[in-house]
């Protein structure tokens, strides 16, 4: 069953086979997680939306169509969820001091790409959190413009426009925290 | 040239549309555009904790039992119930002194070991239990998992002595402080005012700490 495709598995979840849900699980929840702690810098938000977000492919299986590509699909969910999160939350934690000491936990990595990855982690957290989402929806999910544009509720042209500003600051972060 | 045509040739360049941009400027940022998404796209994925999977598949579990039928009787459940029980068996004599110290060992990340603190508020933690996270607490480094360790302990505050919050006054982390000073704050049988006041004494606290210890001083 692993070998199966997205569209395979979302047509047998909707057929209500919950063993395909555990296949794109598995195949989604490292990637998914790392969307939600790149870009909501909360590790037991992060967990609690990994779930919400195979709640609802569960929960809205039945509007999942089979013609179209199931991973935008996927995504689309989670970024809203995102989004959503910071709609809810994102005011109180910008002014919430002691929240910003709660260092983000990152992987372990290797010594000599410790220092530059963890430059480029802290360049992102000082992201606005619009910015940082759209930035993360563009290399980390590699999400389409389309996808982006629909997300964000704006034009696709617009939504080239905010990923390259938010590269462009993300730029700009990097060269201070450099210094 | 307009900032949103500068933007547009960028991501032309990043998208591979244009090859090489003729604007000299264009060339150069889109140049180390590219070069910070190469690096973001190598930095490693984080890990999901086994706490997260085991919420998930208990999820799977309980849609599995809400649709399918009642299983009927089988002439192998006999045969199957007396296999679980052994391997259970075996998993209790293997396992019944270890406690969850000797699981958290196993783990290797912080995530995982965060995820598997929290996941202990829903177990009954011994004294053994107890007197582990305390000396964990001293140990570990890492301020997520010291604030989810004292909420944790937090829930056991009739075994939780003055020697557990004199860790307050080694403790430089303001929310590491902020989350000792809410269980103190919930403790009935322990008096710390002397010690909190000298605390108060400190000249790095933050001021919403200092708030704080001020309020519990006052409500004392």
């Amino acid at each position: 069953m692993t070998g199966l495709t997205d569209e395979h598995l979302m047509t047998n979840i909707k057929n209500g086979d919950t063993k395909s849900l555990g296949v794109l699980y598995e195949r989604y929840k490292n990637i998914l997680f790392t969307f939600f702690i790149r870009t909501i810098q909360d590790y037991n938000a992060s967990n609690d939306l990994l779930m919400e977000t195979f709640e609802r492919i569960y929960k809205y299986r039945s509007s999942y169509s089979a013609t179209k590509k199931a991973r935008p699909w996927i995504f689309q969910i989670a970024s809203n969820l995102s989004k959503d999160y910071y709609k809810k939350w994102g005011k109180r934690q910008s002014i919430d001091k002691l929240k910003q000491e709660i260092i983000m936990i990152q992987p372990e990595l290797p010594d000599e790409t410790k220092s530059r990855d963890k430059l480029l982690h802290a360049a992102l957290n000082k992201l606005k959190p619009p910015q940082r989402n759209i930035i993360n929806m563009y290399y980390l999910l590699e999400m389409t413009y389309e996808d982006i544009a629909a997300n964000e509720n704006i034009s696709i042209n617009n939504a080239r426009i905010k990923v390259c500003r938010a590269l462009k600051n993300l730029k700009e972060l990097l060269k201070d925290s450099e210094l | 040239m307009k900032e949103d045509q500068f933007d547009k040739e960028i991501m032309d360049y990043l998208d591979g549309v244009t090859n090489k941009p003729v604007n000299e400027e264009v060339s150069e940022q889109g140049e180390e555009l590219k070069q910070i998404l190469s690096e973001l796209k190598g930095i490693p994925h984080e890990k999901v904790s086994p706490a997260t999977d085991a919420k998930f598949y208990k999820f799977v579990e309980e849609k599995n039992t809400n649709s399918k039928p009642i299983i009927k009787f089988k002439a192998w459940w006999p045969y199957l119930t007396a296999a679980a029980s052994i391997i259970i068996l075996f998993f209790m004599l293997t396992n019944s002194n270890n406690g969850f110290e000797y699981d958290y060992r196993k783990l290797r990340s912080n995530p995982d070991r965060l995820g598997f603190i929290y996941e202990l508020n829903k177990q009954q933690l011994s004294s053994g239990d107890i007197s582990w996270l305390k000396s964990e607490l001293k140990n570990e480094i890492n301020p997520n998992i010291k604030v989810t360790i004292v909420d944790l302990l937090a829930n056991y505050q009739s075994k939780l002595d003055n020697e557990f919050y004199n860790s307050l006054k080694s403790e430089s982390i303001p929310s590491v402080q902020m989350a000792l000073l809410n269980s103190l704050e919930s403790s009935e049988h322990i008096d710390f005012s002397s010690e909190l006041l000298v605390f108060n004494q400190r000249k790095d606290l933050d001021k919403t700490v200092r708030q704080k210890v001020k309020y519990i001083l006052s409500n004392q």
